[in-house]
This record gives structure tokens, C-alpha cells and sequence, in this order.
């Protein structure tokens, strides 16, 4: 059972929320200001944070600001502002995630789980040789297996190999054409454009919402990046 | 056949020989006709001009005997077989010797001439019994004579002929055959003058040569080959002229006009230097010039006029005290024209410093000031209200977000319930559905309102089109293959470059894409070409729509406007409109063109080669 804090001035989003995170057996704190949040976590022992950013007294943003102070639990920031400087700025006070209202909630349930085993279960993991670890995915090169936040992706050997790449090469634009070379061990000639098709499959299996992806993201008319958030 | 005829260069050149010999014929009979003008073979009868004739023989006969016989030689056998005879006399009227069958006195002479010592009578026998040069001159004159009415009437005709060959060959200059327009043949390519220069000194060098002829047989001959020759050289120049003419070209060819035209334009390049040297310089060292330039006019003046100290003084006086006001209100002016200068350019920051003006100068310079912070006003006021108007859409848009969570969370939830009823089913479903639309177009309404006040960060990179369109086309792989799509992208080889923000280039590919997969006929192929037209990159996406396209393609980027009248489908209407704000921010154009069932959608950038 984890302690789960919902925190919004929306009382309807807090209960539906409440409703959903209760049907995976989470134990749910509720807060409709950042004030009574940061009560709630002084005085309880909570797991995880969902928490809008635009409420009154204290907004999120400041409210994660006082809470990193004490804490590093995972938090994810829920809010109507779509905007790309937003989501920036929220990241960088701390945040671990960010859903854009209105939100799925299938996303939003996975994207919790997610946070929650990494913060839970992998938190203080001893690295194998064989192993690259990239934030919440870890591929082991020798049994092939690769995981996502501790659950396991089955891939194929292409994707594989094209994952292997990525993690070889965090945070470097790699173009279709380097991808065939190295993959396919063969020149491209045109044939590049299957690499979009590979990626894309291969996002839709380690991405919660390959639309908007965490790690392998799409530079576009250049090529592709698999993103580390902690450097 | 007159073009034919124009156009022959055989025509051409038999007409020149034509008229050459006719040249000749004419000149001959005129002046054999000058010649019977002037001996009156049109005025006196025949015998007349016989005995003229025969007279003037015989006085040639008569100075001839007599010069021999003074010099003791005799003059009998020179006229033996002639149908000349003589008499020569004392003065006392004694013969001395005579050639003259019968008894002179008893018989009329044709010719007596008196000299100092002795008479000479010749006789010329008008029967001309001997065949001698009297003869054959009567016997020729005699024939002219008849022919001398002739001789006008060939003259005439020849002349006649002579116009109309000249007329051809003026006419005819400059055709060839397979064209149709006259040109100069290639020797003809020297400018005009130069030929007439040329041709002059031939007429000069000619004179010379003529004058230094001696003999008379020679002169002769030789002036009638080179009057020939000047005939056929003088044809060939004036056919010249006749061409300049029709080409009109006579001026504009000639090497005078060409230097003089040159002179021209150097005298105006140097005009218009000055002028712009003058405009350039600041009004203050205009004025400095020009006063300087109207001083040293005066004093000049001053010198050559009056002569007197005190007149000097006075004007010397009245220049120092001119002078500083002069550059005052050339420096006020100064100061008005540069601030009116920075309005012009859109510096609505600049401020004429009116500290040291005063007068009208000062009041002009306020004014100026004034329209500036006017502008500067109306500026501000028109940005603060983009702005706004863009916060506006945010803000509402945000504050829709929220209530719309609720929805969809709902909705969501209801569905969970599994409820048995099945039209609560169907309209839970409904809602489910309408929800997200309303979601997708509060999304999309933001983008529009962003994109078309250019409020959007745009972020300029090389970006490779080839790779986006895979890139692209690798999101959309699921969803064309569901609406029974075949794709067929043409490629180039090479990858081509342009200056793009990716995230927005892969935005208006978005749009586009969306659009084909919701309104493309089922089965069909869907193409997309990337070419390179000249320097620029272009992106065609063509499709055939699954409704027909009753409205123009003006229309279809019009905000909320879809190709489905009936707005059933899901979909904002934004697509296009957000697709080609976006294009115009990265400098790119988006062109639409509905033919028919095709729709085609074509953008166009420029490639980094090309910028």
C-alpha cells in the first residue's frame, strides 16, 4: 500500500482521480491548496505527489520548491498549461513528471505506477557490466532483456539493437542513416526510412504515451534521442 | 516575285552589271547628244554642218602645207592619194607650187588662208573620190546625223532603265534569300562614316593618279576604267546607305556617334556623381559650400566693380554676421531632417533635441517629436492587444481545460459502471466522443491563435525534409494502413537541406497527414514528392477526397472551415489554417489546389543552397 497525495482545487478532479488511483489499491491523502499538501506530507508518510500547478495560496510550482527542501519523493505535476516553457520550468524545480489537463486516464495511472517502482524498488540498484541503465529502462546486453521502469519489454532484435545504440549514445541526435549503418551493419541507400518505422514501434513499447515521449525523442527532420533526465 | 527577285543575290548581282553597262550606254549618248547640241546637228541642215566639217579639215590641211613648204620641205606627197589639193601663192597672186589639177582662179577654194609671206588655197573634193579622213568624217558625221533623234530616244530609254534598276537595287539592299528582314552584308558591317571616309580617300588617291597622267590616250582610259569603278563603288555605298535607312541605323552605327554618345555618357556619369556626392553631404557642409562658392563670386565681382575700402569693409561685415545664422538654421534643419530621417526608418524612440532651436524651428521639431510618440503609442497599443488577445485565448483556454477534465474523468468513469441499459451506452459513448473533439479543439484553437500572431518561439535550423518526411511518415504508418491507404513517397537521392523549426515543420506534416487519412477515399494511393525546383525545396502531398469539394481552396484555410460541410467527422477545422501560419513563420509558402477530387497541398522553402 502507498500513500498516494492528490493535490488540486478542483474537488471533482481530486475525487475522480481519488477514484482511480483507489481502484489500484492506493492508500489516497487528499489537498485542495499547496499549503494543506505540504501539511499532509509533514504529518504523513506519503509515496507520491499529483499536483496541480494553478491553485490558490500556494501554487505548485512554490510548492514543490518548499518540498524538495525536505524530500525527494516523486512528484508529478498535473495542469491545464500546455505550453513547452511550462513543462521546462516544472521539470526543472523538481518535478519527476509532468500530464497535461485534460488527461487519460489509463496514461496517468501508468505514468504513477512508473514513478512509483522507480522510486520504491530501483532506487538504490547495483549495476551489472552488462548493463546500461538510462533513468527507468535497463537493458542487459547478455540475456536480452530489457526493462522499463522494472517492467519487462519484450522487443525484437532490431529494436534491440536499436535501443542498444541509444543507451551506447545518451543524449546524441543519431540520424536514420547512422542508425542503418550500425544496425543493419549495411549502407542505407534509401533504405533509412525503415528506421522511422523501427523507432516508432520501438516507442510504443517503452514509452507510456508514445505521443509524447519521456525517453527516445523524436528531433525532427535530424534524427532521434534517447533523453537522460538525471546527467 | 518582286520578293523573289528582292531576295536573289544572282538578280542582285546581274541588276548591279546592268546598270553598269547601262551606266555607260547612257553617258556615251549623252554626251554624243551634248556634243550635236553644241555642233547644231538639231538646228542647221546637214550640208551646213558638211561644209563646217570640211572647212575645218582643210584649215588643218592649210597650216599644215604651209608650215612644211616655210621650211623648204614639200608638202605634195603627203596629200597624194587624199581628196585634199592646194595652191600656194605669193602675195602678188604668182602660184608657187599647187597640187591643183585645174586652174585655181578658175574655181572657188574651200578654204584661203593669207599668211605674211605667201597665200594658201586648199580644196577638198566634196565627191571624196580617195577614201581619207575627210572622207570618213563626213561619212560618219553623216550617219550621226542621221541617228540624232535616235540617239535621244535611246538615251532616254536608258536612262529610263538606269532609275529602275537603281530603284530595284536601293529596294532590294540588304534582303537575302530566307530572310525576311534586312541585314548589312558582311563587308557592309563598317560603320557608315568609316566608309565614307574610306570612299573619299579612293577619290582622292584617283584625282592624284589622274593628274599625274601625262598622256592624253592614257587619261583617257584610265578615267573611263575609274569612272566605272567609282559607278559600281558609289552603287555598293549608296545600297549601304539604303540599308542603314531600313534599319535605321545610320546614326546609331557610326563610330561618331558611338564615341560621342560615350562622351555624353561620361559627361552625365560625372553629373551624376556629383550630384550624388552633393546629396550625400550633410546639409550643414552643403551650406558651408555653397556660401563659400557665392562669397568668393562676390568678392571676384567686388574686385572687378568697385574698388573702394569702405565698400569692402561694409560687405566683409555683413558676411561675418551672415555667416553664423546661415549655419544656425542649417544645423536646426539638420537636426529636424534627422529625426525625420529615424521616424522614416521606425526608430519611434528617437527625439529631435530641441534644446538649442528656437522660433518656428523649435515648434517644427515638437511637432515631429509628437507624431513620434503618436506612432510610438499606436505601435505599443497594437502589440499590448495581440498580446492580449492571445493571453485571452490561453487563459480561457486553461480555464476550459479544467471543467473539461472533469468530463472526460466522468464520462470515463460512467463507462467503468458497465450499465446494462444500452442506450445509456450509446450515450455515454457520444459524450465520450464529443468530449475529446472539444478537447482536440480548445488544443488547436490555442495553436491557431498562437500561430497566426506569431507568438510562437520559432527556433531556425538546418533541418533535412527527406528525413522529417520519414520521420513523419513512420507516425502515421498505423493509421493509413487502417484508413486502406498506399502511400508512395518520391524521394530525392540526395538530402536536402532548409531552414525550418523541425517541431513545427513536423506540426504542419501532422495536420497535413491527419487530414489525409480522415478525408481520403478508401483504396486509393495517397503521393508525396520531394523535389528541388531551382532553389527551392518542394513538398507535394496529393490525395484523392472521399467527399466532394464544393469549396474553393481560398476557403479551405479559412479558420473552421472543413471540406465536409456537414461536420460530422471528428476535427477542429484548424488543421489547414494552423498548417499555414505555421509555413509563413519559417518563411515557407502553403498552396492548396483542389482539382476535381484531387486535392493537392504543396509547400514550398527555400533550400539552404539557395538562400
Amino acid at each position: 500500500m502507498y500513500n498516494v497525495l492528490i493535490c488540486d482545487d478542483e474537488r471533482d478532479i481530486v475525487s475522480a482521480l481519488k477514484i482511480y488511483l483507489q481502484s489500484e489499491d492506493y492508500n489516497i491523502f487528499e489537498a485542495y491548496t499547496g499549503k494543506e499538501a505540504l501539511d499532509v506530507i509533514e504529518k504523513n508518510d506519503i509515496h507520491l505527489v499529483l499536483m496541480d500547478i494553478m491553485m490558490p495560496e500556494l501554487d505548485g510550482i512554490s510548492t514543490m520548491l518548499k518540498l524538495r527542501e525536505t524530500s525527494n519523493i516523486p512528484v508529478i505535476l498535473l495542469t491545464a498549461k500546455s505550453e513547452d516553457t511550462d513543462k521546462i520550468l516544472g521539470l526543472n524545480v523538481g518535478a519527476d513528471d509532468y500530464i497535461t489537463k485534460p488527461f487519460n486516464p489509463v496514461e496517468l495511472i501508468a505514468r504513477v505506477k512508473s514513478q512509483l517502482r522507480r522510486y520504491m524498488l530501483l532506487g538504490g540498484n547495483k549495476i551489472k557490466p552488462s548493463c546500461f541503465t538510462i533513468d527507468g529502462i535497463e537493458l542487459d546486453d547478455k540475456s536480452k532483456v530489457v526493462t522499463v521502469d522494472g517492467e519487462n519489454v519484450s522487443l525484437t532484435p532490431t529494436e534491440f539493437e536499436i535501443l542498444k545504440l541509444f543507451m551506447q549514445h545518451p543524449d546524441e541526435v543519431l540520424s536514420p542513416k547512422e542508425i542503418y549503418r550500425k544496425v543493419w551493419n549495411d549502407n542505407p541507400y534509401g533504405a533509412e526510412s525503415t528506421v522511422a518505422v523501427h523507432i516508432r514501434h520501438l516507442r510504443e513499447k517503452i514509452e507510456i504515451n508514445p505521443a509524447e515521449p519521456r525517453y527516445l525523442k523524436v528531433v525532427w527532420g535530424q534524427g532521434y534521442k534517447l533523453e537522460r533526465k538525471n546527467l | 516575285m518582286t520578293k523573289n527577285l528582292a531576295h536573289s543575290t544572282i538578280a542582285k548581282v546581274s541588276a548591279i552589271f546592268l546598270i553598269t553597262i547601262d551606266m555607260i550606254v547612257v553617258a556615251v549618248f549623252s554626251l554624243g547628244i551634248l556634243y550635236m547640241l553644241h555642233a547644231g546637228f538639231y538646228i542647221t541642215s546637214f550640208n551646213d554642218i558638211k561644209d563646217d566639217l570640211v572647212s575645218d579639215i582643210a584649215y588643218d590641211y592649210v597650216y599644215q602645207v604651209y608650215t612644211e613648204y616655210t621650211y623648204g620641205i614639200n608638202p605634195t606627197d603627203r596629200f597624194e592619194n587624199s581628196n585634199f589639193s592646194f595652191v600656194i601663192t605669193d602675195l602678188d597672186g604668182t602660184e608657187l607650187l599647187s597640187t591643183h589639177l585645174e586652174d585655181f582662179s578658175s574655181e572657188l577654194p574651200t578654204v584661203r588662208v593669207d599668211y605674211s609671206e605667201y597665200i594658201v588655197y586648199g580644196y577638198i573634193d566634196e565627191t571624196f573620190p580617195n577614201n581619207d579622213k575627210a572622207a570618213t568624217v563626213v561619212r560618219l558625221a553623216s550617219h550621226v546625223y542621221s541617228l540624232r533623234y535616235a540617239a535621244i530616244i535611246i538615251d532616254v530609254i536608258a536612262a529610263i532603265i538606269f532609275f529602275i534598276l537603281l530603284v530595284f537595287l536601293y529596294f532590294s539592299a540588304g534582303y537575302r534569300s530566307g530572310r525576311d528582314t534586312p541585314a548589312l552584308p558582311a563587308l557592309g558591317k563598317i560603320p557608315f562614316d568609316v566608309l565614307t571616309f574610306i570612299i573619299f580617300c579612293i577619290a582622292l588617291l584617283e584625282l592624284s593618279y589622274l593628274s599625274s597622267v601625262n598622256s592624253t590616250y592614257l587619261l583617257i582610259i584610265s578615267s573611263a576604267i575609274l569612272l566605272v569603278a567609282d559607278f559600281v563603288i558609289f552603287l555598293l555605298y549608296t545600297m549601304n546607305f539604303a540599308i542603314r535607312i531600313k534599319l535605321n541605323n545610320l546614326i546609331s552605327d557610326s563610330v561618331l556617334y558611338k564615341i560621342l554618345s560615350w562622351f555624353f555618357n561620361f559627361l552625365k556619369n560625372i553629373y551624376e556623381l556629383g550630384i550624388h556626392i552633393i546629396s550625400r553631404l550633410p546639409l550643414v557642409w552643403k551650406t558651408v559650400c555653397l556660401f563659400i562658392a557665392v562669397l568668393i563670386f562676390e568678392f571676384i565681382m567686388m574686385n572687378i566693380f568697385y574698388s573702394r575700402a569702405e565698400m569692402a569693409a561694409m560687405w566683409f561685415f555683413k558676411k561675418l554676421i551672415c555667416f553664423p545664422i546661415l549655419i544656425f538654421v542649417a544645423l536646426s534643419l539638420r537636426n529636424m531632417q534627422k529625426g525625420a530621417q529615424q521616424i522614416a526608418d521606425g526608430n519611434l524612440d528617437y527625439q529631435i533635441d530641441t534644446k538649442f532651436m528656437f522660433g518656428d524651428f523649435k515648434k517644427s521639431a515638437e511637432d515631429l517629436n509628437s507624431i513620434n510618440i503618436g506612432m510610438q503609442k499606436a505601435v505599443d497599443e497594437k502589440m499590448r492587444s495581440e498580446r492580449l488577445k492571445t493571453e485571452l485565448i490561453t487563459n480561457v483556454s486553461h480555464d476550459i481545460k479544467t471543467p473539461l477534465t472533469s468530463i472526460i474523468n466522468y464520462v470515463d468513469l460512467i463507462k467503468k459502471e458497465h450499465i446494462a441499459n444500452e442506450h445509456v451506452t450509446e450515450y455515454i459513448n457520444v459524450l465520450d466522443r464529443q468530449s475529446v473533439r472539444l478537447k482536440k479543439l480548445i488544443e488547436d484553437l490555442v495553436e491557431a491563435s498562437k500561430a497566426s500572431t506569431g507568438n510562437l518561439p520559432v527556433n531556425l535550423a538546418p533541418c533535412d525534409v527527406g528525413v522529417l518526411l520519414d520521420q513523419a511518415i513512420a507516425e502515421y504508418d498505423d493509421k493509413l494502413k487502417a484508413a486502406d491507404l498506399e502511400l508512395i513517397l518520391n524521394k530525392t537521392l540526395f538530402p536536402v537541406f532548409i531552414m525550418a523549426d523541425g517541431r513545427h515543420l513536423w506540426r504542419i506534416f501532422d495536420n497535413l497527414l491527419n487530414n489525409i487519412c480522415k478525408y481520403t477515399q478508401a483504396f486509393t494511393r495517397v503521393y508525396i514528392d520531394l523535389q528541388v525546383i531551382g532553389s527551392d525545396a518542394v513538398i507535394i502531398f496529393r490525395n484523392i477526397s472521399k467527399y466532394p469539394l464544393n469549396i474553393s481552396s481560398d476557403e479551405l484555410v479559412e479558420r473552421f472551415v472543413r471540406g465536409d460541410s456537414s461536420r460530422n467527422t471528428e476535427g477542429s477545422g484548424l488543421g489547414l489554417s494552423i498548417a499555414k501560419s505555421l509555413a509563413d513563420l519559417q518563411n515557407g509558402i502553403l498552396d492548396l489546389m483542389v482539382d476535381g477530387d484531387l486535392f493537392k497541398v504543396s509547400l514550398k522553402f527555400k533550400t539552404m543552397e539557395g538562400r
